[in-house]
């Protein structure tokens, strides 16, 4: 009989398929995966199982007899930033914006925020800040030289386009001039508005300060608060904005505690951004900025890591206050079972639960019949299986990418790339800068698109990636994204589970432990445990991929079936 | 004569002042001189004559910007009614500042070269 092994992964699905005759061993014809469609446990995973058993049956000209699956408990994971709640919930009392890095002038000045097209009339007594919208460089430099000549005094510019150089040498080369302020045409009119352009290779000194920013735009001792934020979120940059005004009538007050989590007794605590999350089943719930949710086995949090060699990047980190949740929940796999029914003939069975599949898959290591300790490093958790029972939490591979997107600011399949593969820094055409500071040079340039950028070595294919990071720092925060989600949860499982005796072997399987720096870095969390880590190589062909959809196949033909 | 740090040889001057208005804004020094022939040709023309090995050529249809040590193609290519977001491009190829890259504009793939 054709049975198939189906493992759905919260990040990749994998189907183990072998030939199985009544006391046999199984005879393995192949195994594929792909990504996971929808939730784990969802009816959503069945088109993703659908076409992998597709797959099979092209290749093997006939299609699996019956579907074998394991219990699955879904994990959602999700980047939660603390600064950008708080800025929301200040009912914006003043708006800061950076500026383009090729602003026009130095210093700082404020004034009333002015139309373009309002300097042709009467001169108004006090300083104002000029706003240009889609006007000709040319033009937009004439009329602030005739309204300077009939009194106006204009303090600053702020122009929506990138023209702040043509226009300050037009003008006026010493006035700061801030550009590229994409809602410059939204800006309140009227309003009392401050810009500060500093030195080329500078940053910011006036409007990154809340007590010479708050008496700058006159913000009173109420609206501290308020001056506190608008300073940080312009801390570090060349040139900046911030506008006053009028605060939203919905502005909700601040809460410094915005993700609750609720224990076995009902009683809720805030989370604590910076605090070591508690062990696995202590949390039961969540509430607030990160869903509500209940029926928790684990909740994991970690803060975005933060460059000590980069300190601007550093403070640019430390304002956002970003931390990554992972949340395992208890799942049921019902609907997927019956929609499986349909597509296999002999229909779909839960043969067992997924630590004992990990450790009869994994155990098809060469050289490793009888693994005790088995660490799955996979997608949505990091579970410890051995004999005695398994301990699963919250926080794998997901988790590590959404950390990765949360710090190169970029979308999730693009921080999977770069979460896997070294970087460079294209420095010139002709010249590459990679992690460990050295430099190498090309025969042909390097593309345009990758130039100046840091870049994700994919193969052959640079991708460049949205933060302005050195490759040594980038190799520095995502070594500490893989050791703050896996290295951690390798050891809350041990403590969890009691440890390991010295000496043991500690096999490691799942797509994250395809990955060679995961490989080091749980390698190296775990020298003190004096234990031997190895890396699964399931059937001797696989890798340390497919152990659950091998071992589930196995369980069935040891008559492990339920 | 000293040699320009980067040239631009334009046989038609349609696009020159919104080309040299791009390198302004991004506070790179462009020499622009009038030439004769294919915007290829004169970028090559270009790059060669220019100290930094960078040279821009364009008539009245298309942009093109060479480099002196990879003359074999342009490695940046656009309309010239785009000279603007061109010259910004170009300008920051030679301030090693990362592109704007308009969607019209025609450059390498995104591979890595044989070499690295």
């Amino acid at each position: 009989m054709l049975v198939a092994g189906v493992d759905v992964g919260n990040s990749t699905t994998e189907v183990a398929v072998a030939r199985v005759e009544p006391g046999g061993e199984p005879e393995w014809l192949l195994v594929e995966r792909r990504q996971t469609t929808g939730p784990k446990g969802s009816a959503e995973c069945i088109h993703g199982i659908v076409e992998l058993l597709f797959r099979a049956e092209r290749r093997l000209g006939e299609r699996p007899h019956l579907a074998l699956l394991a219990e699955l408990h879904p994990v959602e994971t999700g980047l939660v930033e603390y600064g950008k709640l708080e800025e929301l919930s200040l009912g914006r009392a003043a708006i800061a914006r950076p500026a383009s890095d090729t602003p026009s002038g130095s210093g700082v000045a404020s004034g009333r925020l002015t139309r373009l097209d309002d300097l042709r009339s009467e001169p108004a007594a006090e300083d104002v800040v000029a706003v240009v919208c889609g006007e000709d460089f040319e033009l937009a430099a004439g009329r602030l030289r005739d309204a300077r000549e009939r009194g106006w005094r204009v303090a600053a510019v702020i122009v929506q386009g990138d023209d702040g150089v043509l226009i300050g040498n037009r003008f006026d080369r010493s006035l700061p001039i801030a550009d590229e302020m994409a809602d410059a045409a939204l800006l309140p009119i009227g309003s009392l508005a401050a810009v500060e352009v500093a030195e080329a290779g500078a940053a910011v000194g006036v409007l990154s300060d809340p007590l010479r920013l708050g008496l700058l735009l006159g913000f009173g001792p109420d609206e501290a608060r308020a001056a506190r934020t608008a300073a940080r979120a312009v801390a570090g940059c060349r040139a900046a904005i911030v506008v006053r005004s009028a605060p939203s009538s919905d502005g909700r007050p601040s809460t410094d505690a915005p993700v609750m989590l609720v224990g076995h007794d009902g009683v809720g605590t805030p989370l604590d951004r910076l605090a070591e999350p508690p062990p696995p089943g202590q949390v039961v719930a969540i509430r607030g900025a990160a869903g509500d949710r209940s029926g928790l086995l684990d909740v994991v949090w970690r803060p975005l890591p933060s460059p000590a060699d980069d300190p601007a990047f550093a403070r640019t980190l430390a304002r956002r206050r970003a931390v990554g949740i992972a949340l395992l929940a208890e799942g049921a796999s019902g609907d997927l079972v019956a929609a499986l029914s349909e597509i296999c003939r002999g229909g779909a069975r839960i043969v067992g639960r997924e630590p004992e599949a990990a450790m009869l898959g994994a155990s098809t290591t060469p050289g490793a019949s009888r693994t005790p300790f088995v660490v799955d490093l996979g997608g949505g958790t990091v579970d410890l299986h051995r004999t005695e029972g398994s301990v699963s939490t919250a926080g794998g591979g997901d988790l590590v990418t959404r950390i990765c997107a949360g710090l190169l600011s970029s979308e999730t399949p693009l921080a999977e790339r770069a979460k896997r593969h070294r970087s460079v820094r294209v420095e010139t055409p002709f010249t590459l800068h990679h992690e460990d500071g050295s430099r190498s040079f090309l025969g042909e340039p390097a593309p345009p698109s990758a130039l100046a950028r840091l870049c994700s070595v994919d193969g052959k294919a640079l991708v460049p990636l949205p933060a302005p990071l050195a490759p040594e720092v980038w190799r520095g925060l995502r070594r500490a994204a893989k050791r703050e989600v896996l290295g951690l949860n390798v050891k809350r499982a041990l403590d969890a589970a009691g440890g390991v005796p010295r000496g043991e072997l500690v096999l490691l399987v799942g797509g994250c432990a395809a990955d060679g720096e995961v490989l080091d870095i749980v390698a190296a969390e775990l020298d003190e445990h004096d234990v031997a880590v190895a890396r699964g190589n399931v059937l001797g062909r696989h890798g340390p991929r497919a152990a659950v959809a091998v071992g589930l196949v196995l369980t069935f033909a040891r008559g492990g079936a339920r | 004569m000293t040699e320009p740090l980067v040239l631009a040889l334009l046989s038609d001057p349609a696009a020159a002042k919104a080309l040299a208005a791009g390198f302004e804004e991004e506070d790179v020094p462009l020499t622009v001189e009038a030439g004769e022939g294919a915007p290829k040709a004169l970028a090559r023309e270009a790059a060669r004559r220019a100290l930094l090995g960078i040279g821009v050529g364009g008539d009245g249809e298309r942009l093109a910007l060479v480099l002196a040590g990879a003359t074999t193609r342009p490695y940046l290519e656009a309309p010239a009614s785009e000279a603007r977001s061109f010259g910004h491009d170009a300008a920051r190829i030679v301030a090693r500042r990362p592109l704007r890259l308009s969607r019209r504009s025609r450059c390498a793939r995104s591979r890595l070269p044989p070499s690295a």
